[in-house]
């Protein structure tokens, strides 16, 4: 019962490292998307024009 | 070319469903280690990024080992895929590191042994774009980042090993800590069964995306070669 009160409280940062994890996995998920996007729409242009 | 293989749909909808369980497991079914508290359970991502980390650019040593024995772009691009991904996950382990050592060592960074090799890793592979941003011919350019993706694995094991080897404070989860390390613990089984499928999803994802970049350096090439091609037709 008393360990319960002696946990730390560090439930912040675990939130701060789940958001950090998130945040820059999806930058990368976006950016690789995009990057895609674009070299499709590339493709598409230089084989319509031949 | 630009179609989607069924394998690869089916590859995303695994790594997600694998991602959301380990994430399950990691929230609702480890207990909370109670002497460092929620912060622990950063710990879970923090191993299977830094192993995703450490893979790639494993894989990357290997491609490059092929293609300087094959010649074959395909080999760049996988080389160049690896370590654009690894560098993102290593670069998350290294954040996630430094927000669990705040409440456990005091601090958010300190040069022991294992940071250290770790930052030293992360810039040897940064600068692996930087190597390849200054080569303009693409054969000059595959070649030495293949020899430099086979050297700068050197690294890789030396941080691996680091923990092991030299007197650190950086905990050694599996196998013998050192005496000096603090914020270690014993792991129970439902944080190992938390741990190990954490592995497994982080490995599955990583094959996920490594396909994707691979498909996407494919595509670029592709244009590159027609954009070359229209050039010349209008010259």
């Amino acid at each position: 019962m008393l360990s319960r009160f002696l946990v730390p409280d560090t439930f912040d940062y675990m939130i701060a490292g789940y958001i950090v994890l998130t945040v820059v996995i999806s930058i990368y998920l976006i950016s690789l998307s995009m990057r895609w996007k674009k070299a499709r729409q590339e493709y598409l242009s230089y084989k319509d024009s031949e | 070319m630009l179609e989607k293989p069924r394998l690869l749909t089916l590859l995303d909808i695994l790594s997600g469903l694998m991602i959301l369980i380990a994430a399950g497991l990691v929230f609702f079914y480890a207990p909370v280690e109670q002497l460092m508290g929620q912060v622990q359970k950063v710990f879970y991502f923090h191993v299977a990024t830094a192993w995703v980390g450490m893979l790639g650019f494993m894989v990357a040593g290997v491609a490059g080992i092929f293609y300087l024995r094959t010649d074959k772009e395909k080999w760049d691009i996988a080389g160049l895929g690896a370590v654009e991904i690894s560098l993102i996950f290593f670069l998350v382990a290294i954040i996630l590191g430094s927000i669990w050592a705040r409440p456990i060592w005091n601090t958010w960074w300190t040069w022991e042994p294992r940071l250290t090799s770790a930052a030293i890793v992360e810039l040897i592979y940064a600068a692996y774009f930087l190597l390849r941003s200054g080569l303009d011919d693409p054969d000059k350019r595959a070649r030495f980042s293949a020899i430099y993706a086979i050297f700068g694995f050197i690294s890789v094991p030396i941080t691996f090993i680091s923990i092991r080897l030299l007197r650190t404070i950086h905990p050694v989860v599996i196998g013998n800590a050192e005496a000096a390390s603090q914020g270690g613990f014993n792991m129970d089984d439902p944080m190992k069964t938390a741990f190990f499928f954490s592995l497994a999803a982080f490995s599955v994802f990583f094959v996920d995306l490594l396909w994707h970049r691979i498909r996407l350096g494919t595509l670029q090439s592709e244009v590159n070669t027609l954009r070359v091609q229209s050039y010349e037709k209008e010259s």
